[in-house]
């Protein structure tokens, strides 16, 4: 048991890691987007840039896009994915990790499973034929629609992580580092 | 057994979301889950087609290559950079110094900053954070009433929902399908008004309970003369300076909403380098703060995408129509019920949750009403203000109680917010009874769309009656707690 429990945090701290390297490029991504906001306005302006305006602009979305689809799981690795906190809020410790136990395993898994599913085939179709943008100049599509099951199968693998963490911590007391609070806003 | 299941899918729908809502499971994923489930259902009773959940790529897609979102990240990313560039410690001293002679000085400041905070960024959390630590000290100080003192801090911070560019606004328009600058310019009155409101407020306090809102003594007003000016107008010249980028290019038409946003993610920095705050640090800690709220929004956005693609796949769409549009009192019936229904549902959902979920299912009703859209989206965002103020979960108070001093009891926190909870209830009655606060800044086409509501309006007594008076809703029923 001891030996499967070790794996089993060896393989959550191995996904946490991959979203904390994805964290990065996103965080790098973010970085690049404000200067390409800027410079895609200016490139509306500016002569030099027009040529490339359809790209930048494009690049701009598929930048959110990332940003979303990869800083998924690491949100709900930090717990801040936002509950409705009327029960969740008010009873022990022990019944929340049941319910993210149990909301891991019927609602996240089957729900990524099926979205995968569903947007995969979609994707591989835009890979295959080598789909190219509406706009002129554009970027081709593929790598925006390979985010969407890219980002469903990232959220999938946090959330086994998370339902190891709330098995670990009904069986031999692990603490789950992050409680959840309320986001920013 | 079947026949009846089929029958009332979309209200079992409903029902299953709050349900599983209710629970505590991440909205998002709760939200995609039931709808995932249904649809399934659905298809293997042979209500859907087989192919019909394929169109869910195509929404999650546009979703994401949605170029109005993008302004989310933006926006919040220029907020987090703003509440650590030090502007509003500079405003809040100087308007403070200027209007502290005055009874209720200090509370004037407080709302006249907030509402020039809510004019730049678009984010609650940095102008309640700001003003609480900076003027709520000093206001305990010079013996202001402590329940005064945090209602106007909470109330002028959720100014920022109202006033344009609030990422509110841009949800909205996004879920209405109406322009965002347009839905900008509506809501500029609205705020306005509601500033006056507040101030109204303070001025009656000081007439009526002066002892609570004392006027600050000499010896309190250090700066005098230019030093003071000199202070007000390092507040004011930047600010002026990033509202002029933001709205000013939004409402010139030279940049959309998304582009004002990243410019000024720019000024913010350039603010934040010449006040010698700007570190790889605090650029750091923005765009992870940034990254983790993207996500969460833009999740349940996802979520709920799936979620109504099934919901009207069952006919979840006529039966909210059929069931809004047969209530009592044409528009005005239904406007009041949607006020009331929003207000009470604003205590248990988030408002991002309101916008995604709520929102979708009234607007074709309100727009088979006849009703102007960024009307009904002003007054949806005034009335989910009141989410940040209600005593149990209102974010507002919580990010309030996280900054006030100890000495300060929660209960006179909750307390202190039920007036300003009133005003901007009164400010939504206001926006019921007299749309013109919003339209009379949008073009003349709009105005004539009025006077098409307004005909439509089937009054009992020859049309006289609907939106020409002010339904006495807001004003005369208490909130309910």
């Amino acid at each position: 048991m001891g030996i499967i429990a070790i794996y089993l945090v060896l393989f959550s701290s191995m996904v946490a890691a991959f979203n904390a390297i994805f964290r990065y490029s996103t965080d790098g991504i973010l970085w690049l987007e404000r200067n390409v906001g800027g410079v895609g306005f200016f490139g509306a302006v500016l002569d030099l840039y027009r040529n490339n305006s359809n790209t930048l602009s494009e690049s701009q979305w598929y930048m959110f896009a990332g940003m979303v689809m990869l800083g998924g799981a690491w949100t709900l690795k930090v717990n801040e994915h936002v509950r409705v906190d009327l029960v969740y809020g008010s009873v022990s410790e022990r019944t929340r990790t049941w319910i993210d136990l149990l909301g891991g395993i019927f609602f996240l898994l089957p729900m990524c499973a099926l979205m995968i599913w569903f947007t995969w085939p979609w994707f591989w179709d835009s890979w295959i034929t080598n789909e190219g943008s509406n706009n002129a100049g554009g970027l081709p599509r593929w790598p925006a629609k390979l985010m969407i099951p890219l980002g469903f199968a990232l959220v999938g693998l946090q959330g086994v992580a998370e339902i190891i963490k709330c098995i670990l911590a009904l069986t031999v007391g692990y603490v789950r580092e992050y409680a959840y609070e309320k986001p920013l806003q | 057994m079947i026949d009846l299941l089929i029958h009332y899918m979309a209200p079992l729908m409903f029902v299953g979301l709050i349900f599983f809502m209710l629970i505590g499971y991440p909205a998002a994923f709760s939200l995609a889950a039931v709808g995932l489930f249904f649809g399934l259902l659905a298809i293997e009773l042979g209500l859907m087609g087989t192919d019909f959940l394929g169109n869910l790529t195509y929404q999650l897609f546009s979703v994401l290559s949605n170029d109005l979102l993008l302004a989310i990240p933006f926006f919040t990313f220029m907020g987090v950079i703003l509440e650590r560039c030090g502007l509003a410690e500079d405003l809040l001293e100087g308007f403070g110094q200027l209007f502290g002679g005055v009874r209720g000085g200090l509370s004037y400041a407080v709302i006249l900053v907030g509402a020039v905070l809510g004019a730049i960024t678009g984010t609650v959390a940095a102008s309640v954070i700001a003003m609480g630590l900076i003027s709520l000290p000093v206001m305990m100080r010079y013996g202001y009433n402590v329940r005064h003192a945090t209602g106007v801090i909470a109330a002028s911070g959720t100014i920022t929902q109202l006033i344009p560019p609030s990422l509110v606004l841009i949800v909205l328009a996004d879920q209405l399908q109406v322009s965002p600058g347009d839905m900008y310019i509506g809501a500029t009155g609205a705020s306005i008004v509601q500033v006056l409101l507040f101030m109204g407020w303070v001025f009656v306090l000081s007439i009526w309970k002066p002892h609570h809102v004392p006027a600050l003594p000499a010896e309190a007003r250090t700066l005098h003369g230019w030093p003071l000016y000199k202070k007000c107008i390092r507040g004011m010249v930047p600010s002026l300076a990033l509202i002029f980028i933001v709205l000013g290019t939004i409402f010139m038409g030279l940049a959309t909403p998304t582009e004002a946003g990243a410019m000024g993610v720019v000024g913010a920095m350039v603010l934040a380098w010449m006040n010698g705050r700007l570190t790889w640090a605090l650029i750091y800690q923005g765009m992870d703060m940034t990254m983790r709220l993207t996500a969460m929004v833009v999740f349940i956005l996802l979520g709920a995408r799936v979620f109504s693609l099934v919901f009207n796949g069952v006919g979840g769409g006529h039966w909210i129509e059929e069931m809004l549009t047969n209530l009592p009192g044409g528009v005005v019936g239904f406007l009041i019920f949607v006020n009331i229904f929003i207000f009470i549902i604003a205590f248990f959902l988030d408002f991002f949750e309101i916008a995604f979920i709520i929102v979708p299912l009234l607007a074709p009703v309100a727009e088979a009403l006849g009703i102007n859209l960024i009307w009904f989206g002003v007054m949806i965002c005034a009335n989910m203000q009141t989410s940040f103020m209600h005593p149990p979960f209102g974010f507002a108070l919580f990010y309030l109680r996280g900054i006030a001093p100890r000495t300060i009891k929660t209960s006179d926190i909750y307390m202190g917010a039920i007036p300003w909870l009133c005003l901007q209830l009164i400010l939504v009655g206001l926006l019921v009874g007299f749309p013109e606060m919003v339209t009379f800044f949008l073009d003349a086409e709009i105005v004539q769309d009025l006077d098409s509501i307004k005909s439509l309006v089937p009054g009992t007594d020859g049309g006289a009656n609907g939106l020409d008076t002010a339904p006495n809703f807001g004003l005369d029923s208490p909130p309910k707690f």
